[in-house]
């Protein structure tokens, strides 16, 4: 025993000093250097925190908002989505002579990042590759009507579509129609070249990537900053004092619990738009909730104000209806399907037969407090109808499997459009199921509306066919919305050009770095 | 009158502690009576008030729930969670450890090396998260997966003590005498090794409840609206820089109750174990 | 003594099969499908069920689970722990990034526990009277304390408000010493709180009993001053029981660290950990599970075969 009391001892002796030493020259370290992390605008370099660490990039399929992110910088597609709408990107002009033929015309001497020429066949083989639904590409239901893609020369193509589709050039506008070079294509190559503004760098994984500035994009001389250091930051508060700190320049998903810190602090920007919908998705299969009238009731018993403000801190606001494009005919359709009102929830559950209700489950998540919070939120409002709720929160992968397979009763989801034209609704009101649909919701007519209205090529007639399928949509209910919610960037008030777009896609605002600079 | 011993182990702070610990279960047993509201209302208008607002002592949650009401509801939840998860460590390890140290042979190698040297292998946070998106998160699981993850201390403290002591004469004389094995077992050998598992006991309380707190954080804890003092603490955290008193307040009560069981656990050492009996 | 090392190491290889083989299986029980968790972000349209079924055949989740088990055994004995699902990057790689920055972390908060908890302790017992009381009770609150809580406390403070450090983050020692090392104390300090309060306690209690102990009055009638016997006898036989506590400690802290990781956003390998159950990435679970467990049973048998080495009555 004491032997080993001795040898410990010396041992000990000279490890301590060691260690001693060591913490020295760490506390020197941070003495010597403790830098405020200020703004000191020597260069042009954009220190950005993302909100995930981008998981590699497969060509066409869309992987979560932290890749899209790196698409809308280091690729284009044809078109791009700005705040003045949907404007040609590698496209330089785009002929619509009638509804289903579109021409483009390519800009002159595009090239990937591998020095590699962009050309018309590039075009025609990125996006016959979209098309194709088993290589998991999310535009496929966009370009389902395509019948010919053809290419007239180098920097022409001609796309006929089988019918029209006021959507289409939309669809073209989203982060995973880039045009990438013909070695992308395919599920096991990252895409990681593109034709975008910025090439890709360095990648760390669990720490971040650079990206540089790429001299062949087609507007380089208008890309100021001289490169993007971004650093994955997952957790929500961890990247809110990231920024308050000086430790970056820029943030993305300014979780709402962190608004008013960015807001109060003097050289800080906080640009929320609304974006994602709230909502309460129905398993129809059976039990109560097959029943239109439950559902309705559920739409009613929401007190949307309380949801707002218990999961945003009212950042955002109350949908009565259901989400339409901004500053387009279709902005006041279907905005009051449904209000606050427990005593005609109560009647309508009456009328269904349940005048004393029922016990149900609901799938939430812990992994999103914000959902969670909605959920608490609804679980209290439907109690007072009568409905009594379990809350059922695995974490988001047990979410996605239980939504999948309809393993509840009722859940909530937050969840945006891919494309903010009305059509964006066919992918809940019919099959295939998933785990953010109502699970075997199936209504036919509001499809047949929704289609009419996209083949329309006249406008009064698109407003009444979508004004058709809203009237069904909130007597039938496939799901019941709750709110909208801010979605909000942040960044050093010295950062200008950085334009946030509204809606669905303020997600892909990243797009507008390309023309971003530091001034003053 | 309390045994001379017990009355000087308990020093004027540790008789607070037993106060306090007594007061929280007296709450734990009638939250309903001294609850002042619903811990489950919610109402968003009278959100994250701050301590001493009239009619909410402690101030409201980020859902204008009484943290007061949701304090007193979530001891019992707590309380559920450290002493189930902590009784089924302590029978768990202490049955592995008597069993691995008694009999020796192939037993220690199945119960200490197997068993016990398996669990300690995995990385704790692993056996929780495993456990939960296999069960679901709840207070069954986390006193199930606390329950095992905090059986090996338990089962190495009672090893060690069985082996030293099955070799003593009177455990030798229960054999000469022909008492059988679980005679040997229970009433020889568990009684003379039970000290320092008792106090391992409130050590293990006050761990159980940090990492209730700290699954929580995770979102493995137990399932809202449920309240408990770590999803309290978990859920205040988002509010620390704007609203502190939310996390501060759960986060008192627990250091609190630690700090009472903690003291209590030294008094206890102090009374079972013999060689601390000259101290102070 | 060699017969004793090749059993001792022999058990060991047997628990990592356990261990793996139990942490293969678990994992093929957890509800969640990593291919439709690869293709569902949560904001966006979700995948075709052709997609998943493709996703499901790349990751080769689609053959029977035996043949998954013995593709991943051959795996771990070739010494190949497969590529992440999610990032596709080699795990054996990962970890070999992350594991140092985790140990790294650890070393600091272990060093600042051992070198404050040990005097700390061993001063409150001496002293007795309101520094002990007061020990105790400081030592219960940073017991009791959650890490995540006074990490970000510590953020508010150091970070937000003085500026002195960064709030979290991760630079390498090659690219930029001095931000690695800021980077460090926070997170170290954090972690380091329950530590030394755990070691300042064992410290004092061992160092208490000492005191009391027979051949501590002895040493004193035998004319050796109070100061003398403290240092030369009562510190160092206090102090067996401390370091035991501290070896465990260590152990625990290794995969432990994922709280501190979350609030600094520092890339360790627990926070890869749990990411990876979070994400159903298999292969990166089993790998950062092996790699733990390996590290763990190879301490243990190190410090079985020390103890061997000085007490030949271990060695059966």
């Amino acid at each position: 025993m004491s032997t080993l009391a001795i040898t410990g001892r010396r041992r000990r002796g000279s490890v301590t000093t060691c260690l001693l030493l060591f913490v020295a020259l760490v506390l020197a370290a941070c003495g010597g250097s403790a830098s405020s992390g200020g703004s000191d605008r020597a260069d042009q370099r954009l220190r950005f925190g993302l909100s995930a660490e981008p998981v590699a990039l497969k060509t066409g399929v869309w992987q979560g908002s932290a890749t899209n992110f790196l698409m809308t910088l280091v690729h284009r597609g044809l078109m791009i989505p700005t705040v003045d709408g949907i404007q040609p990107a590698l496209a330089e002009s785009v002929d619509t002579p009638d509804p289903t033929t579109y021409v483009f015309t390519l800009r002159e001497g595009l090239t990937f990042h591998d020095g590699s020429p962009l050309t018309a066949e590039n075009v025609k083989s990125s996006l016959e590759y979209y098309a194709k639904p088993d290589t998991g590409a999310n535009i496929v239901a966009g370009l389902k009507d395509i019948a010919s893609i053809e290419v007239q020369d180098e920097r022409t193509v001609t796309i006929t579509l089988a019918q029209p589709n006021a959507a289409f050039l939309e669809y073209l506008a989203v982060p995973t129609a880039a045009i990438v070079p013909d070695s992308s294509l395919n599920a096991d190559t990252a895409n990681q070249v593109g034709a975008g503004p910025f090439a890709w760098g360095e990648l760390t994984q669990g720490v971040g990537l650079t990206l540089e500035p790429f001299a062949g994009y087609y507007e380089a001389d208008k890309v100021a900053l001289d490169g993007i250091d971004v650093a994955f930051y997952p957790d929500g508060d961890a990247r809110a004092n990231a920024l308050l700190s000086g430790d970056v320049d820029m943030i993305d998903y300014v979780t709402w619990e962190n608004f008013s810190r960015i807001e109060d602090a003097d050289n800080l920007t906080l640009s929320a738009e609304p974006g994602p919908f709230q909502y309460v998705q129905f398993n129809v299969n059976d039990g109560p909730f097959a029943d239109p009238l439950v559902r309705q009731a559920v739409a009613y018993a929401i007190n949307r104000d309380n949801a707002l403000q218990a999961a945003f801190q009212s950042n955002g606001k109350i949908l009565n209806g259901v989400v339409m494009p901004q500053d387009t005919p279709f902005e006041d359709l279907g905005q009051d399907l449904w209000e606050h009102d427990p005593e005609r929830a109560k009647e309508l559950l009456a009328e269904a037969g349940y005048p004393d209700g029922f016990s149900a489950t609901m799938l939430a998540t812990s992994q999103y407090t914000f959902l969670q919070d909605t959920a608490l939120s609804v679980q209290q409002d439907l109690k007072e109808i009568g409905i009594d709720v379990t809350l059922d929160a695995p974490d988001w992968s047990g979410r996605l499997e239980k939504g999948a397979a309809g393993d509840y009763d009722i859940a909530v989801s937050g969840e945006v459009g891919m494309i903010s034209d009305p059509s964006y609704l066919l992918a809940f009101v019919q099959p295939p199921n998933n785990f953010n649909r109502s699970f075997d919701y199936d209504n036919q007519e509001i499809v047949a509306a929704l289609v009419e209205s996209l083949r329309a090529t006249d406008e009064a007639q698109r407003v009444a066919a979508v004004e058709k399928a809203l009237e069904i949509f909130g007597q039938d209910v496939p799901f019941a919305s709750i709110n909208v919610r801010d979605q909000a960037w942040a960044f050093t008030s010295d950062l200008k050009g950085f334009e946030n777009l509204s809606g669905f896609k303020t997600f892909w605002s990243s797009y507008s770095l390309a023309t971003a600079s530091f001034e003053g | 009158m309390l045994p001379e011993r017990l009355r000087a182990a308990m020093t004027p702070l540790r008789w607070v502690a037993f106060g306090y610990v007594v007061a929280v279960l007296v709450v734990v047993v009638a939250a309903p009576v001294f609850a002042p509201h619903d811990p489950l209302q919610q109402d968003v208008s009278l959100r994250l008030l701050p301590p001493g607002t009239e009619g909410y002592l402690l101030g409201t949650d980020e859902l204008g729930r009484d943290i007061l009401s949701r304090l007193m509801y979530g001891a019992r939840v707590e309380l559920l969670i450290a002493l189930g998860a902590t009784l089924l460590a302590m029978v768990l390890g202490t049955l592995v450890g008597l069993a691995g140290g008694y009999f020796g042979g192939l037993v220690e190698v199945l119960t200490m090396r197997v068993g016990v040297d398996v669990l300690l292998a995995f990385p704790p946070i692993i056996l929780a998260l495993l456990a939960v998106t296999l069960r679901g998160p709840g207070a069954g699981t986390l006193i199930i997966a606390m329950g095992v993850l905090f059986a090996p201390t338990f089962a190495r403290i009672t090893y060690g003590q069985t082996i030293s002591v099955k070799r003593l004469e009177y455990v030798e004389a229960a054999t000469a005498f022909g008492a059988p094995t679980t005679t040997r077992m229970f009433q020889v050998v568990l009684p003379n090794v039970s000290a320092p598992i008792i106090v391992q006991f409130s050590l293990t309380i006050a761990n159980a409840v940090l990492l209730e707190s700290g699954l929580s954080y995770l979102g493995l804890g137990v399932v809202p609206p449920t309240p408990s003092w770590g999803s309290m603490v978990a859920q205040g955290q988002r509010y620390l820089a704007t609203e502190p008193h939310a996390l501060l307040v759960p986060g008192a009560v627990i250091v609190l109750t630690i700090l009472a069981f903690g003291l209590l656990g030294d008094a206890l050492r102090q009374w079972l174990d013999p060689k601390s009996r000259s101290a102070r | 003594m060699l017969g004793y090392i090749l059993r001792r190491v022999a058990v060991g290889i047997g628990l990592v099969y356990l261990v793996l083989t139990l942490i293969f299986l678990a994992l093929h029980l957890v509800p969640g499908d990593p291919a439709l968790l690869l293709l569902s972000q949560g904001d966006g349209a979700s995948a075709t069920p052709e997609a998943v079924e493709r996703v499901r055949e790349q990751l080769g989740l689609n053959q029977p689970l035996l043949v998954q088990y013995w593709d991943f055994l051959s795996g771990v004995v070739t010494g190949d722990l497969g590529q992440s699902f999610r990032t596709s990057q080699d795990v054996a790689a990962a970890i070999g990034e992350r594991l140092p920055r985790t140990l790294e972390l650890v070393g600091l908060a272990t060093l600042i526990a051992v070198v404050l908890g040990i005097p700390w302790g061993a001063w409150a017992a001496r002293r007795g009277g309101l520094v002990d009381s007061t020990t105790t009770t400081l030592t219960s609150i940073g017991v009791a304390l959650p890490v995540f809580v006074f990490g970000s406390v510590l953020i508010l403070f150091f970070s937000l408000k003085l500026a002195w450090l960064p709030a979290g983050g991760f630079a390498s020692m090659g690219e930029d010493p001095g931000r690695h090392l800021q980077l460090l104390v926070l997170p170290a300090i954090a972690l380091a709180v329950g530590f030394t309060s755990v070691i300042a306690r064992m410290t004092r209690s061992a160092v208490q009993e000492m005191l009391h102990a027979d051949w501590v009055r002895t040493a004193r009638s035998l004319g050796l001053s109070r100061r003398r016997v403290f240092r030369r006898y009562v510190l160092r036989n206090s102090l067996n029981p401390v370091v035991t506590v501290i070896g465990l400690g260590v152990g625990t802290l290794l995969g432990s660290t994922v709280l501190v990781e979350r609030v600094f956003n520092y890339p360790g390998l627990s926070s890869l950990l749990v990411d990876a159950v979070t994400a159903r990435d298999y292969p990166v679970v089993q790998g950062v599970v092996i790699t733990i467990a390996v590290l763990f049973i190879a301490i243990n048998i190190v410090v079985d075969v020390i103890y061997g080495v000085l007490d030949p009555r271990v060695r059966r």
